[in-house]
């Protein structure tokens, strides 16, 4: 509720929208954004700038779908109950449908020259010849496979090159209907799936048929509207209509918004389910090169390419001002044989015109020719788009795969890393490793080979020269300070667990200062494990991270667990000590100390072929400390395993509620100096005007 | 039988061979890459300028009766109706006769409507509880004298309801009619207070299209808004002249967009920076346009077209004494809105000039405005080169988001400057204008505000001076980039640097988008800003300077003592003026700035795209060209396509570019990642082709005034200049024919060398 009441208030207001950082004469007056290297919106040139408008003051009311056939323009001027047909190139007008229409809101003319008409007033689909005659009225189905309590509500229609019929109406969740050439009833097609809660699955899990039936009734979502391409393909889009104003959640809905269905109503446009969508869709358009575009309601157009990739944002909403290319109420979009676009404003009743800029040719050219396995022309091609933004995600990854279908890997290799393509690097680093191996086994074999030899020559020969080998120096000598071999003692950890924590609790190893260098030490390698992997295995960047939340993510629960644990401990008839309890936990995360800055070595060297080792070394290093811990528990406080597993249990749950107190007392910490900050602007307000 | 066996197995060759070459060709569907022809839809938009309908003479549609010539000299007459405070002015020259609305109501304008339609002054004022109401002079509550002098009219307001009172004159001089309201005969003695005044608002109003004509307003170069049929719009045109000032006006981008991309998406609107609008009624017949002399710091220019408010045409200058702010009660920025406490000291001046025939259109007006301007002690000419200029925009070093601590990088280092000059010497181009950005100690947007210290990683001050030298040398000019305007929060103590506003916060932009580095850009308070420009004159003397943001940011500041609108401009005009042997380049400035820039970067090309404005007219360049160098915004963003260069070409706008030898990925992470494109080398050839096409046309019109610029045709224009060239241009995609001359499609042809 507050965020709608944001934007009545700040459509109210008049609003001055500056920004300061560069001047620039555009002929757009919204920006082109595209996605960056670093997956977030960026600015780039403009893509399609504002045309003409047309239709302006012809007395349009609120038109809700335009559709365009060799370009002509065919729109359902909901508000009159007509169908207007418009030629932009020389301003022709006629309408149809007049007296027979009551509330058409979408419209698509065949091959044939029949126009089909979904009129949601009148609850039908009307079919009419090229005059404006009825030729076929298809109304609510009587079949039974129509679902039982549904209305028939139709908002759109598309029709095949074979004349089948797909409609889309109000509240489709059942998904598209689809009719035959007689107009009979044929069952749904595309149905969303609905999203299941882990909680719904619990109860699934736990539940009878019957209790489930009574439970809940999972409704998907349901489709907005449809497009049909060349090939006789359906796009959709869906709206999150449930979750309406915060978008932010919808953002986090599994399901992608916009779909392209194959026969079998499967998307096929991208399968992975993250791709860069809204949740405010309301019309979609086959584009002329597999592309599509998707509009929003409040005038952005997204466009996406074959594979869902997001090509260009452009298009923006009319806040305060009404300046051409922004929309108050954008109701349906198409595009022309020439590749303009047109995008209907329902609310203020005309048709604003987009044509494609050099950028967009260029874009569009470059996708297709790498998709036809051009590679060599789309080298060049992806080159010169390159020169005109250097940020464009979409533009290193096409780089980068004529680069690597080239089997030019080193170069493909940096344009992936730049692009943050983790996958197609990894293939390139796979192909280059691979490379360097096949050249320099014999190498390295030879020069293993003579190491050993050496090793076996050297053995009689050295016994002769040194007769006392010396052990290793460090770990045995008394010589070696305390502190050294306080820490090294870590390693005794690995092998002899149970002793070393019974010498921890006796005070005969490891101290607190050693304690606090091996705590600063597992520190370090654990922010370089989270920061400065190999690219392949990295999933932050460190430069958005900021070093006080690595430290916090690491010593408030080192912080909190040794405190917690103590206290618990010491109420718990424990025998363990604060320093006991503290020393231990340092060394317990023996392990993970000594194998990460392994694996952080192996992650430059290893592709995603062989994720599995670094994955598999890392939680066993990571388990092994767990348990190390749990033992330490037992030995340092004399525990049986029950009463650690019971301690260790009593103190994750005063963590936890640490960690919410905390948050807690900051949240009411802050509404009271707010509180207090409105009491005296009013009191001050009062006493002096 | 063999014969015919074998004719059958050729013959299903073939058939198979034809199947799968018509599969291959099906499934290798080759797509036509070209760019569709848009010159039409482009040049019909109001990016473009529309050809003028030269119809019918327009007839007089207003009389006389009921009204008394008061005043008149050889070309004007004045006369008035006392009753409804309302004038007729008679052009001599055309017999045209200016005036408002008929004298009986129409039923179309309710009292209030008529009253101001008719009036010669209409005042707004707060009442009591500080809401807006407005009074014009024929209303019955104003007491009125009027004394007539020889060409003059001296007119003592009264209004006992609201204890006001002051004094304006309109006098008669040559072509024109000057209004005016000293300040010091206001006096306020109640409650309420004054808000504006507007002066004779409805001058020359038509209803919808019953003339053809065209309202003028100087949105960023300039536009039209023609006469056309009611039409529903939200709001009309109204533009505060010098841009908003951000000490009063809120500073909040919209949102709405409701998506995941980020709410700051519109590009940013020119502003008005000469305080001048027009009517004309008929182009080429009768035309006025009314120069605003002085309070021009506090106006808000209006236009309206038939269906906004009312069903009439009409243009006008609010003059503002007070507008009310979002006074805020608590630090989450909820508060009341009031007006301020004290009126601004300005008085009001305004001159209509009325101009007839082959002057009566935005052309002649911005002629005439220039003459204006020239009698008023604009005095400047411009540069006359061989070559024109190009202005190209190096960035030196900037910051990047690093782990636990921002770094470096040097885009461009002074070899690899030297580098890029050499390249544009070898392809002939010597005339730079070369603008050095990011030169500071940390970069463009690391640098401590008010420091003067060159980045070591850029070069050294030597460095510097060695590549003036070869700028220098080439017959260019080296500028140092200094932003005094705006700061970030890591460059400025803000306490000490930041300007305040009236509301009491720091007066700052914010942009929605999280992820940039920089959300927020604070404006400097003015008097360290004029410090600030004091000490890199100083310490910089032997450098020229182009200053950021100072040419287009005029705002009050609340941080201290009050300094108003007109205190900063003061300021600002008393350091420029300050001698020193050293040049500024301003971007966009506005008028009064224009004595003291030498050249004028960023002029803007098209006007804020309105869906009521039908025109975009070279209105500030007809003025300027001729007087100053000027250059059109970088041409790598967004503005290098053939129509881009035809449009330079017909503004007399010299190219710019911005650029720096690193590659454009590594504006990844930096504060100037919106700029997407900037490596010298990708666009070299580009610089090349655009340079040599625009110096094609404009090096025969160096220090040249355009007399005139006319559409012959619909994309096809004339654009006249002082020393008898005519420059034709074509923005269709085929060859047009006017004047005997043939314009190559997409192309320029120039006429009387």
């Amino acid at each position: 509720m507050k965020y709608i009441k944001r934007i009545v208030v700040s459509a109210l207001l008049f609003l001055a929208v500056l920004y300061p950082n560069q001047v620039q004469a555009r002929e757009s007056t919204a920006y082109t954004y595209t996605i960056s290297v670093d997956g977030e919106w960026i600015r780039t040139q403009d893509a399609y700038i504002p045309g003409q408008v047309y239709l302006k003051g012809f007395g349009l009311s609120k038109p809700s779908d335009l559709f365009i056939k060799d370009n002509i323009i065919y729109i359902a001027d909901t508000g009159n109950s007509r169908i207007v047909i418009f030629n932009p190139r020389t301003d022709e007008i006629s309408t149809l449908g007049e007296g027979i229409l009551k509330g058409p809101r979408g419209i698509y003319v065949h091959d044939n020259g029949q126009i089909y008409v979904a009129d949601y007033d009148e609850e039908c689909v009307f079919v009419l010849s090229r005059n404006g005659a009825v030729k076929m009225k298809i109304s609510r189905p009587d079949s039974y496979l129509f679902s039982e309590n549904s209305r028939f509500k139709p908002t759109n229609v598309v029709v095949t090159a074979g004349n089948i019929i797909y409609v889309v109406g109000e509240g489709s969740y059942e998904g598209i209907m689809q009719f035959n050439e007689e107009g009979e009833f044929q069952g749904y097609y595309a149905a969303n799936t609905a999203r299941i809660t882990l909680l719904e699955k619990i109860q699934e899990l736990i539940f009878t048929q019957e209790q489930l039936n009574r439970l809940f009734k999972r409704t998907p979502r349901a489709i907005q509207n449809i497009d049909i391409t060349e090939n006789d393909l359906l796009y959709s889009v869906t709206q999150d209509a449930g979750i309406s104003f915060s978008w932010r959640e919808a953002q986090e809905s599994e399901d992608n918004n916009v779909k392209l269905h194959n026969l079998a109503g499967q998307d096929i446009l991208n399968t992975s389910n993250d791709m860069v969508d809204e949740w405010n869709f309301v019309d979609i358009a086959a584009g002329q090169y597999d592309n599509c575009y998707a509009l929003t309601y409040t005038g952005l157009i997204n466009e996406y390419d074959s594979e869902g990739n997001l090509i260009f944002s452009f298009g923006g909403r009319a806040v305060s001002s009404e300046r051409s290319g922004l929309f108050t109420y954008a109701a349906a979009i198409d595009i022309d044989n020439d590749g303009f676009i047109y995008v209907l404003d329902s609310e203020r009743a005309f048709i604003q015109m987009f044509y494609p800029t050099e950028y967009a040719v260029l874009t569009h050219k470059a996708i297709s020719q790498l998709k036809s396995a051009n590679y060599t022309e789309s080298e060049a091609t992806w080159v010169d788009l390159l020169k005109l933004n250097g940020m464009s995600r979409i533009a290193h990854n096409g780089y980068g795969k004529t680069l690597y279908l080239q089997q030019n890997y080193k170069e493909a290799m940096k344009h992936f890393k730049i692009a943050n393509n983790k996958a197609y690097y990894s293939e390139c680093f796979w192909e280059i490793r691979d490379a360097w191996i096949n050249k320099y086994i014999g190498t390295i074999l030879i020069i293993l080979a003579a190491a050993y030899l050496c090793r076996m020559l050297w053995k009689p020969v050295g016994k002769k020269i040194f007769p006392k080998r010396k052990e290793p120096k460090i770990l045995k000598t008394h010589k070696a300070p305390k502190l050294l071999k306080d820490i090294l003692y870590i390693f005794n950890f690995i092998r002899h667990p149970i002793d070393s924590f019974y010498n921890v609790k006796k005070g005969e190893k490891g101290t607190v200062l050693s304690a606090s260098i091996l705590y600063l030490a597992t520190f370090v390698i654990f922010m370089c494990d989270r920061l400065f992997r190999g690219f392949i295995f990295n999933h932050t960047s460190a430069k958005d991270v900021s070093i006080l939340s690595v430290m916090a993510l690491f010593f408030i629960p080192c912080f909190l667990w040794v405190i917690g644990n103590y206290m618990v401990s010491s109420i718990n008839e424990g025998e363990g000590k604060l320093r006991a309890v503290y020393v231990g936990t340092a060394y317990a995360m023996a392990p993970y100390t000594i194998a990460a800055p392994f694996i952080l070595i192996l992650t430059y060297i290893l592709t995603l072929n062989e994720a599995f080792y670094i994955n598999f070394a890392w939680y066993l290093s990571l388990a092994w400390s767990v348990v190390l811990i749990f033992l330490g528990i037992m030995e340092i406080h004399n525990y049986t395993f029950k009463e650690a597993l019971k301690n260790v249990l009593i103190t994750i749950f005063f963590m936890a509620m640490a960690i919410t107190a905390f948050a807690v007392l900051y949240i009411i910490w802050g509404q009271v100096v707010d509180f207090l900050n409105q009491l005296i602007g009013e009191v001050t307000y009062r006493a002096l005007y | 039988v063999r014969y015919i066996k074998y004719a059958f197995l050729i013959a299903l060759a073939v058939a198979l061979l034809s199947i799968v070459v018509d599969a291959a060709g099906y499934r290798n569907k080759k797509y036509e890459f070209t760019v569709p022809d848009t010159s039409l839809v482009e040049i019909n938009t109001n990016r473009y300028t529309q050809p003028d309908n030269i119809g019918d003479k327009i007839e007089n549609r207003l009389d006389l009766e009921g009204f008394q010539k008061k005043i008149e000299n050889q070309i004007l007459e004045i006369w008035f109706n006392e009753k409804l405070a309302t004038l007729r002015i008679v052009d001599k020259r055309s017999g045209y006769i200016w005036g408002f609305v008929g004298t009986d109501k129409p039923d179309n304008l309710n009292k209030s409507w008529y009253a101001m339609a008719n009036s010669i002054l209409t005042i707004e004022y707060y009442d009591k509880k500080n809401a807006e109401k407005r009074i014009s002079l024929s209303s019955k509550d104003i007491e009125k004298q009027y004394s007539w002098q020889d060409n003059s009219l001296d007119c003592q307001v009264k209004i006992p309801d609201l204890s006001m009172e002051f004094k304006f004159t309109m006098a008669l001089s040559n072509d024109g009619i000057t209004f005016a309201l000293p300040i010091d005969s206001l006096k306020e003695g109640g409650k309420e207070k004054i808000k504006s005044v507007y002066f004779a608002p409805f001058l020359g109003t038509t209803q919808e299209d019953e003339i053809d004509g065209y309202i003028f307003v100087p949105d960023g170069p300039g536009a039209l808004i023609r006469f056309g049929k009611a039409q529903s719009y939200t709001s009309g045109f109204s533009k505060k002249i010098y841009g908003l000032d951000m000490g009063i006006d809120a500073l909040e981008a919209p949102s709405g967009l409701m998506s995941s991309r980020s709410d700051d998406y519109l590009v940013d609107e020119p502003q008005v920076t000469v305080p001048v609008f027009g009517m004309v009624h008929g182009a080429y017949q009768n035309a006025y346009m009314a120069v605003i002399e002085n309070g021009e710091d506090y106006a808000t220019i209006l236009a309206n077209v038939s269906g906004i408010q009312t069903n009439y045409n009409w243009v006008t200058a609010r003059y503002d004494y007070r507008q009310s702010y979002m006074h805020t009660v608590t630090k989450s920025g909820t508060g009341i809105y009031k007006p301020q406490e004290d009126y601004n000291q300005q008085d009001i001046k305004v001159t209509y000039y009325f101009l007839t025939k082959e002057d009566a259109g935005y052309s002649g007006m911005a002629v005439k405005y220039r003459d204006i301007m020239e009698k008023t002690g604009f005095a400047k000419t411009e540069r006359v080169d061989k070559e024109i200029p190009l202005r190209l925009n190096i960035i030196g070093a900037e910051i990047k988001k690093g782990f636990l601590k921002n770094y470096l990088t040097a885009f461009t280092d002074i070899d690899e400057a030297v580098e890029i000059i050499g390249q544009l010497e070898k392809a002939g181009i010597n005339n730079l204008t070369f603008v050095y950005e990011g030169w500071q100690k940390k970069g463009v947007n690391g640098s401590k505000y008010g420091e003067v210290r060159f980045e070591s990683k850029v070069g050294k001050k030597k460095d510097f001076d060695d590549l003036k030298g070869i700028v220098e040398a080439n017959g260019g000019r080296y500028y140092l980039t200094i932003n005094p305007v705006t700061a970030n929060e890591d460059q400025i103590n803000k306490a000490a640097y930041a300007s305040v506003n009236i509301s009491k916060n720091y007066t700052k932009f914010t942009r929605t988008d999280k992820t940039l580095m920089y959300q927020e850009s604070f404006l400097i308070k003015p008097s360290e800003m004029v410090n600030y420009i004091g000490k890199s004159r100083t310490k910089l003397s032997s450098y020229d300077l182009s200053l950021k943001g100072l040419g287009i940011r005029l705002y009050s500041d609340y941080s201290g003592k009050t300094l108003s609108r007109s205190d900063t401009k003061d300021l600002i005009l008393q350091e420029l003026k300050k001698p020193a042997n050293q040049n500024i380049a301003l971007y966009n400035p506005n008028q009064y700035l224009w004595n003291d820039t030498t050249e004028y970067f960023d002029m803007p090309m098209v006007n804020s795209q309105y869906l009521y404005e039908t025109d975009t007219v070279p209105f500030l360049q007809i003025v300027l060209k001729g007087s100053i160098d000027y250059y059109a915004p970088y041409a790598n963003q967004g503005f290098y396509t053939q129509n881009s260069i035809l449009k330079m070409i017909e503004y007399g706008a010299y190219p710019s570019f911005i650029a720096a030898a690193a590659d454009n990925y590594e504006l990844e992470d930096t504060p100037l990642v919106d700029l997407y494109s900037i490596n010298f080398n990708d666009w070299y050839d580009t610089i090349l082709q655009v340079y040599r096409q625009v110096n094609e046309a404009l090096k025969h019109v160096e220090g040249a005034c355009i007399t005139e610029h006319k559409i012959v045709l619909q994309g096809v224009v004339r654009v006249s200049y002082s020393n008898g060239i005519n420059i034709y241009l074509n923005y269709n995609q085929e060859d047009k024919k006017v004047d005997d001359v043939l314009i190559p499609a997409k192309g320029y042809c120039i006429e009387g060398r």
